[in-house]
């Protein structure tokens, strides 16, 4: 027992130091690990060697130049294309269904609830497979493609919107809807003037967040799309899948560069971050 | 005849089993201030509630100005709220709150900016329209939500217990500015709150609500001085209750035999008789203690011998408690003079009280 009750300042200060060391040790290989595969991308993607290879022997821009052609700029586009229209779907249906869960004291609102979120726990690709054998069987083979691939896409990011919303709506107070009301502002203007100012960071975060799974999608867009009519994520996978392309790294550098813009944004605007980290209270 | 502005004819409301307001009837004349007065459920806030519009009632009438309106959505009434949480719009700053319901009356904006300093000067804030809510005082936001009620100039103004997030010093104070604005703008209100003290000062007449009844309705001092159930009387300032038998009444005075037979004389009540057993209600400054048998009881006065059992000294009058001979505990109070002798603690007394000061009641 002697003195170990006591420690010394200087064993103290060691002691502190030792956990935070370790914990800045831990981030920093973290963080690396987590960076180190868009490093490697970019550096391939200016390297002169027709093989990915790594340290790059030279610098080159031809593979850009492939890159920022037609080939790879057509998905490209129509996936910005599919990732706008099914953020701007997604937020106005979930917005809908948010404010519908929240305020409604209606049978079955937990199961409402509950099936608008599943596609976040169903494994995509099942939910892929199913939405083209329901596309198959009802006869709509003709909506693959940009319709299909919207559909498909909405079911999947739906969630994400209704939770961001969700989150919001939950420090919001609803005597502010009966004071707008009171005041003599319609249902519709209360929700343009009060309601939906108060919760936009939750609806724009809720955007964010369906533009950027829509966009990095793979499962959904393998079974929805046709030839012609397909995202990028699946004009790269169809490439690497037979032969690796360094204009593929460029290619992944630029929609990285889309997603971090579109973060940066976010960030700027709604504080998408709080919707990551914090829970809802 | 005018209609009265406020009508409700047999209003009720339920919440699943529990009958919130049942069958409550009342009206509110035009520039009258009417206060709804009672315990936290009591059903005040409800009734309110569905004046404004919030809910709708189960049964019965409301009616505006003399127009049925219980179809009608909140944004079709002409009434303003005052809620208890203020209930600003945060993303607005005090001007933007103020002008919102004239815009929604589709206002001309030249004008709106002339109302809106118009009604800070008002609430006494000028100035300080560019301001955020948060960045004001919980008494300077009430006087926003205030300003944002009786800018439009609704013909009702509703007030959902407004002072009760105050400290005290500002409630007072707030009370008072309440009414001067009320007053002088000529509005009829409706003011809901627990507080007697701002219902006594406040209000032309008093409602007095427990368990969504009305139990009675009349201005401060009738409440005080004739409270007609002894709920009121409890609610209501401090009250000393003695059970009693009521023998007879003679020369329009009731003689009323406490439980130790001791015989007190009390005003006769307004209403029939409704049995024999009552309840004798005294106030506890109209109640003396006196050391001895000075005079002897009549029915110009009556006596009951009592032991003070606690002295507490409170600085411009002294309150007893004591024990009367039937067993009941009573409360005094006395105007304090100094120099003047007191009583102690455990001495025998005897209590002077007017006739005209003991007011018979009946439970239930």
């Amino acid at each position: 027992m002697g003195g170990s009750g006591y420690v010394g300042p200087a064993r103290a200060r060691v002691e502190r130091l030792i956990p935070s060391v370790l914990y800045r040790g831990v981030l920093v290989l973290v963080l690396a690990f987590v960076a180190a595969p868009i490093v490697v991308v970019f550096l391939s993607s200016v390297n002169s060697s027709q093989y990915l290879r790594f340290p790059p022997e030279g610098f080159s821009t031809r593979w850009w130049v492939a890159a920022l052609s037609e080939r790879w700029m057509v998905p490209t586009w129509f996936s910005l294309r599919l990732a706008a229209a099914t953020a701007i779907t997604a937020t106005v249906f979930g917005t809908l269904a948010a404010l519908g869960v929240h305020r409604g004291r209606f049978r079955g609102r937990e199961a409402f609830l509950a099936v608008l979120l599943s596609p976040l726990i169903l494994p995509q690709i099942v939910t892929g497979a199913a939405l083209l054998q329901f596309f198959k069987l009802a006869g709509l083979g003709d909506v693959l493609g940009f319709p299909a691939l919207l559909m498909g896409h909405v079911v999947v990011t739906l969630p994400y919107a209704v939770r961001t919303v969700m989150v919001s709506l939950h420090g919001f107070d609803p005597r502010l809807e009966w004071a707008a009301q009171d005041l003599g502002a319609s249902p519709l203007q209360t929700f343009w003037r009060v309601t939906l100012p108060l919760i936009k960071n939750g609806v724009f975060a809720g955007a964010v967040f369906a533009f950027i799974v829509s966009f990095n999608d793979v499962p959904i867009s393998l079974f929805l799309g046709r030839p012609g009519n397909v995202p990028i994520p699946i004009a790269i996978l169809g490439q690497v899948e037979s032969r690796f392309d360094p204009a593929v790294s460029a290619v992944a550098v630029v929609t990285i560069a889309i997603v971090l813009a579109l973060i940066a944004v976010g960030e700027r605007f709604a504080r998408v971050s709080e919707f990551i980290y914090q829970q809802e209270r | 005849m005018v209609a009265p502005d406020v009508e409700l004819i047999g209003v009720t409301k339920r919440f699943g089993d529990v009958l919130a307001v049942r069958g409550v009837s009342v009206a509110v004349a035009r520039g009258e201030f009417l206060t709804l007065l009672g315990p936290s459920g009591c059903g005040k806030t409800t009734t309110l509630n569905v004046i404004a519009g919030f809910l709708r009632p189960d049964e019965g009438q409301v009616l505006l100005g003399g127009r049925r309106v219980e179809h009608l959505p909140p944004y079709r009434r002409d009434t303003a709220m005052v809620f208890q949480q203020y209930a600003l719009f945060p993303h607005m700053t005090v001007a933007g709150n103020i002008a919102f319901g004239l815009q929604m009356r589709k206002v001309p904006s030249s004008e709106i900016g002339r109302r809106v300093d118009r009604v800070l000067e008002i609430v006494r804030l000028p100035g300080l329209g560019a301001r955020r809510p948060s960045q004001l005082s919980g008494g300077q936001q009430q006087r926003v939500a205030l300003a944002r009620a009786i800018v439009t100039e609704p013909t009702v103004l509703l007030l959902d217990e407004p002072l009760s997030n105050l400290d005290l010093k500002l409630r007072e104070s707030l009370r008072l500015e309440i009414k001067r604005i009320q007053r002088e703008l000529g509005i009829t209100a409706v003011y809901v709150t627990h507080d007697q003290g701002e219902a006594l000062v406040m209000s032309d007449r008093i409602a007095v609500m427990d368990q969504g009844v009305i139990e009675q309705v009349g201005p401060p001092a009738e409440i005080y001085e004739q409270p007609r159930t002894p709920f009121v009387a409890e609610f209501i300032g401090t009250s000393n209750f003695l059970r009693g038998r009521l023998a007879s009444v003679e020369n329009k005075l009731a003689r009323v035999i406490l439980r130790d037979g001791t015989e007190l004389w009390a005003r006769q009540p307004d209403a029939g008789q409704r049995g024999e057993d009552v309840l004798l209600m005294i106030r506890p400054e109209h109640l003396r203690a006196a050391r001895g048998e000075a005079h002897g009881p009549g029915t110009d006065r009556n006596e009951l011998r009592a032991k003070v059992t606690d002295v507490v000294y409170l600085g411009s009058y002294i309150r007893y408690a004591a024990e009367v001979s039937s067993g009941e505990a009573v409360t005094v109070e006395e105007q304090n003079v100094p120099g003047a002798a007191r009583c102690a603690s455990g001495e025998l007394v005897t209590l002077e009280v007017a006739p005209e000061h003991c007011l018979l009641l009946w439970e239930g």
